[in-house]
């Protein structure tokens, strides 16, 4: 084990959660809205259901082997040389996805707040305060998470209120018009982001005090943070309709944007932005973790602070030329479920497979 | 370690910090109203910006108009707007923008090029209101100045706000309406036209807003009829209030009655519930409006009218009903005759409730819409009677 520090599983839970919203929260509901039009809510809420039955393999993984985590039991299931084989391309993973989520944080601040800003400025603030979560260690990271949590559960609660008033119960209206079909097929795609990406918590995993609440966290974790994108994906459609939703880049934003009551009560989209940076940050930082630990036991080292520098200023670089433009990156999306698919399901699925048949036998 | 992390921190504060997108306030042309026009091929952007030494100063200012009205051409909307800046000192900021005014000629060429700049521009919000300028260009509109509202944009929200609210022939159409409505099949956009009534030239000068009655006036003027972003025709005040009723947007407003013996009594509509729908009867589209108006008595100009007497509050509520319903019936004949396009919805609120049958209309709605018979119902409710009961008419012999 890499990692020294130990979290309780209430952490855990806050840690899933925002995760998930993290990142989501602007573009999930664009796409999913751009697949099935106004039954778009639906498919939010069955994915969470399709997100438990993940989560419930994922436990059955992580608690097979309490005291390690992913790349460890890789290569303990899988033997040494293809087991960091496996490892490495975990890692790859993990570290492709920091810079894709580095990127849209540096796109949305460029797009909407700060235009004629170098997205490279946006970009090393960001992985510096990256850089130093890693650093501290997990422990330290969890408790600034637990801090934050309350002030994003407000603020969303007090996003949610304020745009109640602009809801049309019609925008929702015909239900399933265009068949189940299109509602799956969202379903199948919101699987790929966020929730696939959950696989990243078995690096997470061994370092929860107790394993037992642990499980009980991913589940309640998983549920929190889909919730929220169900919320966040219905109040797109009830108070816009799908016809503008699907077109907006970021209709979470949008929404913001539009609140007004009274003629006082606005312009507070900063509340949006607010909470957006907050969780994108935890998931750039839990994703950079994650690579860190894994090159850590791949590499076979005592410590891995030593690797947060390399790997940071790598990040930098990768981030501003994974994608040429927005149009890339929203093209990634779109094949960011298919890539994901075997490292999420597959690859952990296998694993979960083998340890059994090799306790067994 | 500890040290030279808090040095990177340090440095990094220093060399990245600052301000790259710094905007004082004394940079900006904080722009209030934006008018669009089309000249042969170029459009024409009319910025009206705020004076801001004279709206800040308690005083009353030094006798400078309140607003400054920038003008510049080019091809495309944004060069246009840019070029703004080779008469004014500032750049334009759009984030405050109250009213965006379309002129009649490019309303009749269309608007969808300028919308979508609007949609893309992250400062542009959606809390504005869009109209047409009626028989004028939207630059002369932005010209004339207004008493009362200092910024004769403010004077163009809030009057349009007002009159929406107590009188109903208006309505404010926000960005992301419109949008909605220009690319939809089931639902054509609706406009309010704002109308010149003067002279420009005397309306851009300080001395109009010296007197008591203005020379030239801003008033909001009839409904224009899109057919998709091309305006294709207006509808008059009357009508215009009738489509409101229809689409359930009156908040409040008043109705003439005919009393028994001549003359007329006012029912003051406190508030309107609008039902519109659309089903399929026989293999066939129907539309239906169903419309439930709470009012109360507001004004008797009539002799002979016993208040006291329930049967004269079930007779005005009669009245009123068959009043409306053959206003607003013949309204939405109007539009289905002479411009066979659907304003109300009724294409959407079939999609809602039929959506195979939509299917089969959705190519052809505004035909379909245009020959599809509709029934209007009116429920009027009068509650109270204001402060008096009889008229004091009545007892003058």
């Amino acid at each position: 084990m890499l990692e020294k520090g130990k979290i309780s599983s209430h952490q855990f839970t806050i840690m899933i959660a925002l995760f998930i919203v993290g990142g989501s929260v602007l573009y999930v509901p664009a796409g999913l809205i751009h697949t099935a039009k106004q039954d778009a809510w639906l498919a939010s809420i069955l994915v969470v259901g399709l997100a438990l039955l993940l989560v419930f393999m994922l436990n059955a993984l992580g608690s097979s082997f309490p005291n390690m985590d992913f790349a460890q039991y890789c290569e303990k299931v899988l033997g040494k040389w293809l087991g960091k084989l496996v490892s490495l391309l975990y890692f790859f993973y993990f570290f492709l996805s920091t810079a894709t989520f580095v990127r849209q944080f540096g796109d949305f601040v460029i797009i909407q707040l700060l235009r004629e800003t170098p997205i490279l400025a946006v970009h090393i603030l960001l992985i510096v305060i990256m850089i130093m979560a890693v650093r501290y260690g997990l422990e330290p990271f969890s408790r600034a998470i637990e801090i934050f949590f309350p002030f994003i559960l407000v603020l969303f609660v007090i996003f949610i209120i304020s745009i109640m008033p602009m809801i049309h119960f019609h925008n929702a209206l015909p239900i399933l018009d265009n068949g189940i079909k299109p509602v799956l097929g969202a379903t199948v795609k919101s699987l790929g982001t966020p929730y696939l990406q959950l696989v990243l918590f078995l690096m997470v995993f061994p370092a929860v005090n107790q394993t037992k609440p642990a499980k009980r966290s991913f589940l309640l974790g998983t549920v929190l943070g889909g919730c929220v994108l169900a919320l966040v994906t219905l109040m797109s459609i009830l108070c816009f309709g799908a016809f503008f939703s699907e077109n907006q880049q970021f209709i979470t934003y949008v929404l913001a944007l539009n609140i007004n009551i009274g003629g006082f009560w606005q312009r507070i989209e900063a509340i949006m932005a607010f909470i957006w940076f907050i969780t994108i940050y935890i998931k750039i930082t839990l994703y950079f973790y994650g690579s860190v630990i894994c090159m850590g036991q791949i590499l076979k080292l005592k410590e891995y602070k030593s690797l947060t520098f390399p790997l940071g200023f790598i990040t930098l670089f990768l981030s501003l030329i994974i994608n040429k433009n927005i149009v890339e990156s929203d093209q990634q999306a779109e094949w960011w479920t298919v890539f994901s698919l075997p490292f999420g399901l597959l690859i952990p699925l296998l694993l979960l497979i083998l340890s059994k048949v090799r306790k067994k036998a | 370690m500890e040290r030279k992390t808090l040095i990177l921190i340090l440095l990094s504060s220093i060399l990245l910090s600052g301000c790259w997108n710094k905007r004082e306030l004394n940079e900006l042309s904080i722009l209030l109203g934006l008018g669009v026009d089309k000249e042969q091929d170029q459009y024409v952007v009319t910025a009206q910006v705020v004076n801001p030494s004279e709206i800040a100063s308690k005083k009353g200012g030094s006798g400078k108009a309140p607003v400054v009205v920038y003008q510049s051409k080019g091809d495309t909307l944004l060069e246009a707007a840019r070029k703004v800046t080779t008469a004014a000192p500032r750049k334009l900021y759009f984030a405050h923008m109250r009213i965006l005014v379309f002129g009649e000629k490019l309303a009749k060429e269309g608007i969808g090029g300028i919308v979508d700049a609007l949609l893309r521009e992250p400062e542009v919000r959606n809390d504005f209101y869009i109209t047409v300028a009626k028989n004028a260009k939207a630059a002369d509109v932005l010209k004339v100045l207004t008493p009362l509202e200092k910024i004769p944009a403010n004077n163009l929200f809030n009057s349009l706000e007002a009159s929406a609210k107590s009188w109903a022939p208006t309505e404010g159409v926000t960005l992301a309406t419109l949008v909605n409505n220009m690319t939809s099949n089931g639902i054509s956009p609706i406009l309010t036209g704002v109308e010149i009534r003067g002279n420009v030239n005397e309306g851009a000068n300080l001395k109009n807003i010296e007197r008591t009655k203005p020379k030239t006036t801003l008033d909001y003027k009839g409904v224009a009829i899109f057919k998709q972003d091309k305006l294709i025709g207006w509808l008059n005040e009357s009508e215009s209030r009738d489509v409101h009723y229809a689409l359930g947007k009156v908040k409040s407003s008043v109705g003439n009655v005919k009393c028994p013996q001549g003359g007329n009594a006012v029912i003051e509509v406190m508030g309107i519930k609008t039902k519109l729908a659309a089903n399929m009867m026989k293999g066939k589209p129907q539309g239906s409006v169903r419309i439930k108006v709470r009012g109360n008595v507001g004004e008797v100009e009539c002799k002979g009218l016993d208040l006291t007497n329930p049967n004269s509050i079930s007779y005005l509520e009669k009245a009123s009903e068959t009043a409306l319903k053959e206003k607003i019936k013949l309204t939405i004949g109007h539009v289905q005759k002479n411009y066979q396009i659907d304003i109300f919805g009724f294409g959407e609120a079939l999609y809602r409730s039929e959506p195979d049958a939509w299917k089969k209309y959705k190519k052809n709605w505004d035909q379909t819409f245009s020959e599809m018979p509709v029934t209007v119902k009116v429920d009027v409710s009068i509650r109270q009677t204001g402060t008096i009961s009889n008229s004091p008419l009545n007892n003058m012999k």
